[in-house]
């Protein structure tokens, strides 16, 4: 009897979400500080008030940065463990072995990670906003003495918002699995396999930047 | 087994006694500058391309944020300055930094963890030759070199590519925005933005080295191995050009 995929999905998920918690969060957050530190110092400089940082931090974070950081750490960590599982199974011709002994390797080792990676992209990137304003938060109360509830808007995370969130998410994390997949599935020599990791993460990362650039295209179009 | 914490612990530490090495060679002079000049110069071309697509995506991005705040504030004469920030200091070089992490710290991983697994290591030691002054002081020193040449023309392409889609898709006068660069930039946003990019090439090329070098003491050597060792300095490499980053911005200037 073949295995359901859906065991196999979810195993997956758990590699993605779970074990890159805590590297998504990290950057998310170190990336969130700063830039709310040089908003907020900057906005002083300049106008001599702060109210509207605490107004935009947050939509800076959902339209813009919390997608991209979660797409590029896990194009990073994610990419080059799927990649460098994919182009090892390739160059000891286990992949092969899979395919004649009628073990469906694409359905059982591919479609998880792809199917795993857009989810769970939306995911961390869902746990990585509240890393973010967290971050302004505690960063703008420890360097300005802003109040965390003067600082904190949440009106101004909408339904569009949210919808360009998960839509960019959805999109980054499908470059990511076709990097991976991509430079795994592409012949490689048994002792390229750096090589191979290495064209994994470069294409997820600069399929990602691409398609952040033409959702922010069209979201400004629009 | 090993908990996550003692391995943190323990890589940490690992890190940090490469760190020392690689700075007591440079500082002594004692490392190989013809091997050096070699990966700067391969380093050079083969992140050309990459940096290149980079930059100018970097730059829509740059742009297209700029843009919207200028729609929003009607604030025309700051827009030039909010995108040379951007572009020279704050968002350009952590995005290069992790392109720089993605194309060229994987392949130092690699190629170091290669060198360990094939023994090419033990073949230097057996020579007489010290491993740390011909591999790993090189190709630290060498992603320093390239991070900080890649850095002007990079930032240039970035600022130059915000201001063009200011122009097609916000109507934004190229010269205003020029102007703006001019008036309110100082020289010290550039000196900032350099000097973070050479801590990003340091950051990148003491993880993905140390992660290719570890290997070498241990018994796993295998293709698997390999990649692990990549996906290692990975993580580290990004974790680094984080905790970089944020550190500089909280040291850095207000611009």
């Amino acid at each position: 009897m073949r295995p359901g995929i859906l065991p196999l999905v979810w195993r997956r998920l758990d590699e993605v979400v779970v074990g890159s918690l805590l590297l998504v969060l990290v950057a998310v957050s170190g990336i969130g500080a700063a830039m709310a530190d040089q908003a907020g110092r900057q906005a002083m400089r300049l106008l001599g008030d702060q109210s509207f940082v605490g107004v935009e931090y947050p939509v800076l974070g959902l339209q813009e940065f919390c997608p991209l950081i979660v797409a590029l750490v896990l194009a990073l960590r994610v990419g080059a463990g799927f990649t460098a599982e994919l182009a090892t199974l390739r160059s000891d011709d286990t992949f092969d072995a899979l395919l004649v002994a009628g073990a469906h390797p694409w359905r059982t080792r591919i479609a998880p990670m792809v199917l795993a990676l857009p989810p769970g992209t939306v995911a961390l990137a869902m746990l990585a906003l509240v890393g973010w304003e967290a971050a302004g938060v505690l960063v703008m109360l420890g360097r300005s003495g802003i109040n965390p509830f003067t600082f904190l808007h949440p009106e101004v995370v909408t339904a569009p918002l949210l919808l360009l969130l998960v839509g960019k998410c959805l999109v980054f994390g499908g470059c990511v699995a076709v990097g991976a997949v991509g430079a795994a599935m592409l012949p490689a020599r048994p002792a390229e396999l750096g090589v191979t990791v290495t064209r994994g993460v470069v294409l997820g990362t600069l399929l990602t930047l691409g398609a952040n650039l033409a959702f922010d295209v069209g979201w400004y179009l629009a | 087994m090993t908990s996550t914490t003692e391995r943190v612990f323990a890589g940490t530490g690992g890190l940090f006694l490469r760190a020392l090495e690689v700075l007591r060679l440079v500082v002594t002079g004692r490392f190989d500058r013809r091997e050096t000049l070699r990966l700067v110069d391969e380093g050079l071309r083969d992140v050309a391309p990459t940096v290149a697509v980079g930059s100018v995506v970097i730059g829509g991005i740059v742009g297209l944020q700029g843009l919207t705040y200028l729609t929003r504030y009607a604030a025309t004469d700051v827009f030039g300055w909010a995108a040379a920030m951007s572009a020279f200091r704050d968002v350009g070089p952590t995005l290069l930094a992790f392109a720089l992490a993605a194309r060229l710290g994987t392949r130092n991983a690699a190629e170091t963890a290669v060198l360990a697994a094939r023994e090419r290591l033990d073949a230097i030691c057996a020579l007489g030759l010290d491993p740390a002054r011909l591999v790993t002081a090189p190709r630290v020193v060498a992603l320093v070199v390239i991070s900080l040449a890649l850095y002007p023309p990079a930032a240039l392409v970035m600022l130059v590519v915000a201001f063009l889609f200011a122009a097609v898709l916000g109507g934004q006068s190229v010269v205003i925005s020029a102007w703006s660069v001019i008036e309110y930039v100082e020289a010290d946003i550039l000196l900032e933005g350099l000097a973070r990019m050479s801590l990003f090439g340091l950051t990148v090329g003491l993880a993905t080295t140390h992660a290719g070098l570890s290997l070498w003491l241990s018994d796993r050597r295998g293709a698997g191995d390999v990649g692990a060792a990549v996906y290692g300095g990975s993580v580290v490499s990004a974790c680094g050009i984080v905790t970089v980053n944020l550190i500089a911005s909280l040291l850095g200037s207000a611009g």
